[in-house]
């Protein structure tokens, strides 16, 4: 069976639907509810990311976005048509210099939140993974 | 602001003053004066309009922080019925600052609890000037889970300069204590409606005031910081409050704006201390309208609600 996947277009209104199309999956694994909050707001986060850095708000543009689980492992991928970024050179958004920022704590979450992050060669797509019960870890990553 | 009023309140003072002498002078001598009182009710009701409808943020703030105005426990006894206090955080200790209990409300039994600051300086050091420590968080959060269990909405007045932050407070966890209410808050299963009375102090004012409604008095105020600490750490210069007070953008109105808040309460004119009764009866018919409102709600669609309200706070830019 392939992994379940769909796209939005690259407009904030549509995070709301992606997100509870997930958190629909999510439900079924029976996950206690500060883990559920976290790959939620890991997930949201992402598409954010993925409308407002990758695809520049381009309404035309989608944003791909899929997930499986398999052996205590929750993946979640998305993907966004730009032309990716140096995601080994984020700004920390806790130094002193971005720390009244409005924005740039989004990866920042994510890092801390889920158990492994990846991206892909180009930088346009990143794959969040979250170890569940009886997986590598179900701790947090400082 | 002197013994009787608040600077800018002077003049409206002054013409009651007036008022009153000129009505104790007609019914001690006798003589007609009701032409002269007309014309001065008429005066001080202008006067008023003038100060009142174009009260600067500072002078709201004042407003806010009127030694008269109404508290948690006034409110409570004026628009609640059987309210039984409940005490102490099982941890430390009891918060005076911070007080919590059942009620009831158009016969609606609740959970009420808020911030209580004291009338003289006796009050208010048993009080700590409705600064409350840890405990009062704890002891909060407490209640609000009995609230939970037994399906009791709760409804939270603000009224602090902001949480302690003595050695004992941050000893025992002021921080902690803030943050795990607002985790906390945001997923209990009960309705949450907030009303901003007074001053709605930061991380003082957060660690009760995650909800699914929160209004805010148009004179109360709710900003991250006072109007003096702001000033004192941007331009070393307490003095110039009325300037943060102003960048701050703390009102009921701006916090409208910014869609931060849901609801301005209004206050009658020269604000919640010149009529607590009034102020009282507005009070309540908001919380009734949205206790009702949030009642016919089940539990995961309000606190999908809730989480959908704080996620919404912001702007999204696409810089």
């Amino acid at each position: 069976m392939t992994d379940p996947k769909f796209e939005i277009p690259s407009d904030p209104k549509y995070i709301k639907e992606a997100s509870a199309k997930v958190l629909d999956f999510i439900k079924e694994l029976g996950l206690d509810k500060d883990t559920v909050f976290d790959i939620r707001l890991c997930l949201e986060e992402a598409i954010i990311n993925a409308i407002k850095y990758g695809n520049k708000c381009d309404k035309n543009l989608p944003v791909n976005i899929s997930y499986s689980f398999g052996d205590n492992r929750l993946e979640i991928v998305i993907r966004d048509q730009g032309s990716g970024f140096d995601y080994g050179n984020i700004p920390d958004p806790r130094s002193n210099g971005n720390i009244l920022k409005h924005g740039g704590r989004g990866l920042f979450l994510i890092r801390n939140l889920m158990d492994k992050v990846e991206f892909n060669n180009s930088g346009n797509e990143i794959k969040m993974v979250k170890f569940l019960s009886g997986g590598k870890s179900d701790g947090r990553k400082g | 602001m002197n013994g009787s009023g608040l600077d800018f309140e002077k003049p409206i003072l002054e013409l009651e003053r007036k008022i009153e002498e000129l009505k104790k002078f007609t019914s001690s001598e006798k003589i007609d004066l009701s032409s002269e009182i007309k014309k001065l009710d008429d005066k001080l009701d202008r006067v008023k309009r003038e100060v009142f409808e174009n009260l600067t943020p500072w002078q709201r703030v004042q407003i806010a922080r009127h030694p008269k105005r109404p508290y948690t426990l006034d409110y409570i006894s004026l628009i609640m019925t059987d309210f039984t206090e409940i005490h102490g955080d099982r941890v430390f200790g009891d918060d005076r600052a911070l007080i919590c209990g059942f009620a009831k409300i158009e016969g609606q039994k609740i959970i009420v609890m808020g911030h209580q600051k004291g009338r003289d300086t006796k009050e208010n050091l048993m009080r700590n000037f409705g600064s409350a420590h840890p405990e009062g968080y704890r002891k909060a959060i407490r209640v609000m889970k009995i609230g939970e269990k037994f399906k009791l909405p709760i409804v939270v007045f603000i009224d602090t300069p902001g949480a302690y932050p003595g050695i004992g407070a941050e000893e025992r966890g002021q921080a902690e204590a803030i943050a795990y209410n607002l985790m906390e808050m945001s997923r209990l299963k009960v309705p949450i409606v907030v009303v901003v009375i007074g001053e709605g102090g930061s991380g003082g004012a957060l660690g009760v005031g995650i909800g699914d409604r929160i209004c805010v008095l148009s004179n109360a105020y709710y900003s991250v910081i006072s109007p003096e600490g702001c000033a004192a750490i941007l331009w070393k210069d307490r003095a110039r409050a009325p300037d943060a007070a102003k960048a701050l953008k703390l009102t009921a109105q701006e916090l409208l704006d910014l869609g931060l808040i849901d609801e301005i309460i209004v206050e009658p004119l020269g604000g919640a201390h010149r009529d607590p009764q009034a102020m009282a009866q507005t009070i309540k018919a908001s919380v009734a309208k949205y206790l009702k409102e949030l009642s016919a709600a089940a539990p995961d669609k309000l606190i999908e609600a809730r989480y959908e309200k704080y996620r919404k706070i912001g702007v999204f830019s696409a810089e």
